[in-house]
């Protein structure tokens, strides 16, 4: 109630005057027939009232909640007083706006490549192989190539313990010639992968199916290709006819299964 | 022109007497009733009154509602609540206490 009444003051106040109102009114007329002249009756009663606006303040005070009501003064005075010097206002809302954008765009991107776990299974237990180059031409310390003979010995070290699988990097666009296009060359981002790596990652497919490490078994023979989401709807819409079918990536024909 | 002193404390006792005597009134009426009871002496510093009132009607021992009077005014009508008598009787017996003690000191200090 009392919370209703302090946005709703301004029926308050109202109602107050009016019961003060009332007051004044009554003793004037009383005093008017006791004798007194109009004037004289009035002054008297008003005197005898005391003094209304702090009386209007002591009742106002009882029936709203005098913070909020407070805050809720102030809050409008500083709107009139912003709306006022207009110009000044404005600047400091792009200023800010300006800046908050600014932060909000940088953490957005820090979140999503930074903070955010990979959306992978078990993204904790995942591990980026590197080894110390001694190359003095290398500009990293680190390096991340390992040879496919390396790989695999590594790999069947590993077993049981540690999974190993293995990916190319992206590198720069490579042209590829898709069978539906007629002959005409696109440029896409490939990349090689061990053949389990999906199974580690535990992705899974939208449609079709991944690679396996079956997959992986006879080198060169039955080469397939999986596409991934983005680039399905892009440029084949989604379409699920892409199974199966040929692209030529760099000379080498691929059979196209889809993520 | 005012013996208010006298009368700043049991102001809501005196209110919630001439409201379980009378019935419902309003403002006005309630300081002349008490003016005229006590013939003038307690001559109500009419101002406290309506603070005095609204602190009631939040507390919960009176209630009010607007009427529309003979003269067609609108006044705000103060009505006792049941537990407003239950606070009237509170406060009749610890005044009659105090007076009585008072009394008490005087006579035989």
């Amino acid at each position: 109630m009392r919370l209703a009444r302090t946005f709703r003051s301004r029926k308050l106040d109202d109602d107050l005057d009016e019961e003060l109102r009332f007051h004044l009114e009554a003793r004037t007329a009383e005093l008017a027939e006791g004798g007194l002249a109009p004037e004289e009756a009035a002054r008297e009663a008003r005197r005898r009232l005391g003094h209304a606006l702090s009386l209007r303040e002591s009742s106002r005070d009882v029936k709203l909640i005098p913070w909020l009501d407070s805050v809720g003064r102030d809050v409008r005075f500083g709107l009139r007083v912003l709306r006022k010097d207009a110009l000044v206002t404005w600047a400091a809302i792009a200023s800010l706006s300006l800046a908050i954008g600014a932060c909000m765009a940088a953490f957005s991107l820090i979140e999503t490549l930074i903070l955010r776990p990979l959306p992978v299974v078990e993204p904790e237990r995942l591990v980026y192989l590197t080894f110390p180059t001694s190359n003095p031409e290398d500009t990293r310390d680190e390096n991340s190539n390992f040879s496919y003979p390396l790989f695999e010995r590594l790999r069947a070290a590993g077993r049981p313990y540690v999974d190993l699988f293995g990916m190319s990097s992206f590198g720069t666009t490579r042209p590829a010639i898709f069978d539906d296009s007629g002959g005409q060359e696109e440029r896409v981002r490939a990349q090689w992968i061990s053949g389990d790596s999906f199974a580690r990652l535990g992705v899974r497919p939208a449609l079709g199916r991944l690679l396996s490490a079956a997959d992986d078994e006879r080198p060169g023979d039955h080469p397939v290709a999986v596409l991934s989401h983005a680039f399905w709807t892009r440029r084949f819409s989604r379409a699920p006819s892409v199974l199966g079918r040929w692209l030529t990536l760099e000379e080498k024909q691929f059979h196209r299964r889809c993520r | 022109m005012t013996r208010s002193d006298a009368l700043q404390g049991s102001l809501p006792l005196l209110v919630l007497k001439v409201l379980a005597r009378r019935g419902p009134l309003h403002g006005y009426a309630i300081t002349l009733q008490i003016e005229r009871v006590s013939d003038d002496v307690l001559r109500v510093e009419e101002g406290s009154l309506y603070p005095a009132l609204h602190r009631m009607e939040e507390l919960g021992w009176i209630k009010a509602r607007w009427v529309t009077t003979a003269q067609k005014r609108r006044a705000r009508v103060y009505e006792l609540t049941a537990a407003g008598r239950k606070q009237l009787e509170a406060e009749e017996a610890r005044w009659r206490e105090v007076t009585s003690a008072v009394d008490h000191v005087l006579k035989h200090a």
